[in-house]
């Protein structure tokens, strides 16, 4: 997917828990429809850096622009109905629901009909129904889950709840994508099958992708654009390559090389 | 005489709105009448006419079951066009052996996967692919790349078209080439009529009255045979609706939906449902066990009177029923059986317990025996054949001979011959006759029964006699053992190679508290090894017992750290074993098998990562 506009401006972020410094005047750019992958060791403010974005956390200083709209002070709901979804990094689906149901409520955005219609399944609670269903139906077939349709979530292995989670996220049909650590404590396979299904989203819906990611053959192969964060501050920007041979990231991260 | 042409137009003239085919899509099942069928193949075959398919043009099929590749089927063969079905998940080297095996010009694939693996395989002959889903294509330039919907666009269906196309086939014409399954031989296309597909198909439901309120499921790969004759031909000569699943594991969850009430399935299938019924009653409360077990020994009983002959004893027969009712009629429910009438099986001998125990809990399973070069199916059990060990009586018109202990059949279902080869199909029919290269015998009431495959036959050192196939189905009887291969030919002793059943090895291995890390380390634990010893040891108890075979008790055997795989070429698409090459692969491990090692250390070429898998002595 080529690279467009800025989607997503960072500008000059700071965020302070007490005495903590987490994140120290962090800027970049999240360009439309592209994979941006944020990297750095443990404690360097990458979820931090996540939960700023999508409005859990407010900054005390910056600002964070989505679709040109500043949206620093926004709350997550308002963020969500801008066309911003995420994943978590450790799953946050309703356990004893089943796959089909934690799907659907990623729908919950798109709802327009009152309680009452609902609960008499008349006018407009019809039409969404069927509406609603049907892009669930679509991502199902998109990410492979129909063998587990009916299955209640909690009895799913690792893997596929992380799948189910994505579900969730695309299902709202999102501009932007977040994704905190999505490949996490996963086999070789589902990595495989994780990293594709990014591109495909990538590629066919043009949804742009902001991910997490320690697994650093997944963040080089899949993403278009690499930002590196070391103890709350960014110590590279660009592309795989560029981030690859700068120095400072070898030093902080990759380690030296031999 | 019929083609699948004028069957189609006469189903859409008598039963216009009853569904012909449906296809779970998106979680809904989609009906297609077979006026709807009709109108579809009339629009695809103009489509194909005028991208130059004409008759005998050989077409690829390359897709999943589903509605719209039945449909293509027809389209080909309404043109004079012969079909090559290929399974969804063909590739590679086995893709293009296919594709140039049968010089297929046009392609109707299915998506991206498909048009990828097309491209990449080496094939050098075709011209023309056709895609249903674009999705993932936007960027391929390729020239012979055609979307179908473009091809079909603008496109008014036509009655007319198909019923002058009708004027024009006839018979004799080839309808499809199928791939031998190469367990043994080579794979070679087998050329099969119109005549001899509907003739087979034909026979079979006059001897179980399928009819058109009977419902099919379609769920193996397309270029198997057996689809072939008991989901296509079957559906097309009875009227009976075909149903087709929505992904490959979503089979046994479709079935419940549908509750099929013909089904075909290769031995693997029911053993599936054998083993996934013990697993679960394996981790469910201990009093449940024993209802189950205690239902299970009801039924067995009355069972193994019947198999003998015995007529039922009052108490054993109100014990059997009680046992019906109460256990077994809700346990087919759970498995979408209980509509179920007429159970086949066949392509491969099936263990006698898991067919014993089908029969035992009220599922009318025949055996069926037959290869591609009969369409199939040439014998077929009777309600009355209670025992495992025939295959049973040869179908209409058709008759089967042994000479030399081989077995030799000829009928309305026998192939035209091999496609494009006379030596072989000449080596293959002589005076009328196929050969089959299995050994068997006729019992005094005419029915067939199956020894195994010639090839697979011969004698161990020392001269006692030797049959790999009767002794691997003896070991797969076990729910635990998944596939086993024996050896012995030429050598002192046999020895065999198992893979376990992960999942139910899995749930015994968490109620013993047993520690392991994954599949390769539970098939190597030293308790796993003993519960497959004593099985062994059984069926040893059992070898000595016939004088005949107590020459080829087992010595030796080994429990790989993986099952075996289609991705590594060691399993068929209807999952038979393909000896040859696992011999080869494995030839390591059979050689410390004959030697005094206790284990055996290697790389899996599989995933690189070394093994190592202890070898036990019986």
């Amino acid at each position: 997917m080529a690279a467009g506009n800025p989607i997503l401006q960072i500008d000059n972020i700071t965020l302070v828990f007490g005495g903590v410094t987490a994140l120290n005047g962090i800027s970049f750019d999240v360009a439309e429809g592209e994979i941006c992958a944020v990297i750095g060791p443990n404690g360097a403010g990458k979820s931090s850096m996540l939960n700023v974005i999508n409005g859990v956390y407010v900054p005390q200083e910056g600002r964070v622009v989505f679709k040109g709209q500043d949206c620093t002070r926004m709350r997550p709901r308002q963020i969500a109905q801008l066309g911003m979804a995420r994943t978590f990094q450790n799953i946050g689906l309703f356990q004893g629901m089943t796959v089909l149901e934690n799907i659907l409520t990623g729908r919950c955005m798109k709802i327009r009909s009152t309680w009452l219609e609902q609960g008499l399944n008349i006018g407009r609670a019809r039409r969404e129904e069927v509406e609603n269903r049907r892009a669930v139906e679509e991502v199902i077939e998109f990410l492979h889950l129909q063998g587990i349709r009916k299955t209640p979530v909690g009895k799913l292995p690792y893997g596929l709840q992380k799948r189910v989670e994505l579900a969730r996220a695309l299902v709202a049909e999102p501009t932007m994508l977040l994704q905190d650590e999505p490949m996490t404590g996963m086999n070789l396979e589902e990595k495989k099958d994780m990293s594709c299904f990014a591109l495909e989203i990538n590629r066919e819906y043009g949804t742009t992708i902001v991910l997490i990611e320690h697994d650093m053959s997944v963040v080089m192969d899949i993403s278009d654009h690499v930002v590196v964060l070391d103890y709350g501050a960014k110590i590279g920007d660009g592309t795989p390559d560029e981030v690859k041979n700068n120095q400072d990231v070898i030093d902080a991260y990759l380690g030296v090389t031999h | 005489m019929d083609t699948f042409l004028s069957l189609l137009l006469e189903r859409a003239k008598k039963n216009p709105d009853v569904p012909a085919f449906r296809t779970k899509r998106m979680g809904i099942w989609n009906p297609t009448s077979w006026s709807q069928a009709r109108d579809q193949v009339s629009i695809l075959a103009q489509a194909l006419s005028q991208n130059g398919v004409e008759a005998g043009t050989p077409v690829g099929i390359f897709g999943p079951n589903a509605t719209d590749f039945y449909l293509d089927y027809l389209a080909v063969q309404s043109l004079g066009g012969i079909v090559v079905p290929i399974g969804t998940n063909t590739f590679g080297d086995e893709l293009a052996q296919q594709v140039n095996g049968a010089d297929v010009e046009v392609v109707l694939a299915f998506e991206q996967q498909h048009v990828d693996a097309l491209l990449e395989c080496g094939q050098t002959c075709v011209k023309r692919i056709f895609y249903i889903n674009g999705r993932g294509m936007e960027n391929y330039t390729q020239p012979e790349l055609m979307a179908l919907p473009d091809a079909t666009g603008g496109i008014e269906a036509s009655a007319a078209f198909l019923e002058q196309m009708e004027g024009q086939r006839n018979p004799e014409e080839t309808a499809t080439i199928l791939f031998t399954s190469g367990t043994g031989r080579s794979e070679r296309p087998v050329e099969l009529s119109h005549g001899a597909l509907i003739a087979t198909a034909r026979s079979i439901a006059r001897r179980e009255t399928i009819t058109e309120k009977d419902e099919l499921l379609a769920y193996l790969p397309l270029s198997v045979s057996s689809d072939f004759l008991f989901s296509f031909s079957l559906a097309l000569t009875t009227g009976c609706t075909l149903n087709c699943p929505e992904s490959d594991d979503t089979v046994l969850q479709n079935m419940q939906e549908i509750g099929p009430s013909v089904l075909f399935g290769p031995p693997y299938v029911y053993k599936y449902i054998y083993t996934h019924a013990s697993n679960r009653i394996e981790s469910a409360r201990t009093f449940d066990t024993k209802i189950y077990k205690s239902a299970l020994r009801a039924v067995m009983t009355v069972a193994s009177h019947r198999a003998a002959g015995q007529k039922d004893s009052f108490t054993d027969w109100l014990l059997f029923m009680f046992a019906r009712i109460t256990t077994f009629s809700p346990f087919c429910n759970i498995y979408g059986l209980s509509r179920l009438r007429l159970a086949l099986t066949g392509g491969d001998a099936i263990a006698p317990d898991v067919f014993n125990f089908f029969r035992a809990i009220g599922i009318d399973l025949r055996e069926t025996y037959g290869q591609v070069e009969g369409c199939a199916c040439v014998t077929m059990q009777s309600p009355e054949d209670w025992n495992s060990d025939s295959v049973g009586l040869p179908l209409d018109d058709t008759e089967v001979r042994i000479e030399n202990g081989e077995i030799w059949f000829r009928g309305p279902g026998q192939m035209k011959g091999i496609y494009k080869n006379p030596e072989a199909t000449a080596d293959s029919i002589k005076d009328g006759w196929v050969r089959t290269h299995d050994a068997g015998h006729l019992d005094d009431q005419g029915r067939l029964h199956v020894h195994g495959q010639i090839a697979r036959m011969g004698s161990l050192n020392g001269g006692g006699a030797f049959a790999s196939d009767m002794l691997e189905t003896r070991l797969r009887s076990f729910e635990y053992i998944k596939q086993a291969i024996v050896l012995g030919d030429g050598r002192d002793y046999p020895v065999a190679v198992v893979t376990v059943d992960g999942t139910i090895t899995r749930t015994w291995a968490d109620r013993r508290s047993l520690r392991y890390t994954g599949y390769a380390d539970l098939s190597a634990h030293a308790s796993v090894q003993e519960m497959v010893r004593e099985y062994i040891q059984k069926v040893n108890e059992g070898l000595a017992e016939d004088p005949a075979t107590s020459g080829m008790q087992f010595r030796r055997f080994a429990i790989l750290n993986r099952e075996f795989m289609a991705s590594a070429g060691e399993v068929t698409p209807t999952r038979k074993l393909r000896c040859h090459e696992i011999e080869e692969k494995h030839r390591g491990l059979i050689d410390a098998l004959y030697s005094d090692a206790l284990e055996y250390t290697y790389t899996d070429p599989v995933d690189e990562e070394s093994y190592t898998v202890p070898l036990g002595n019986v």
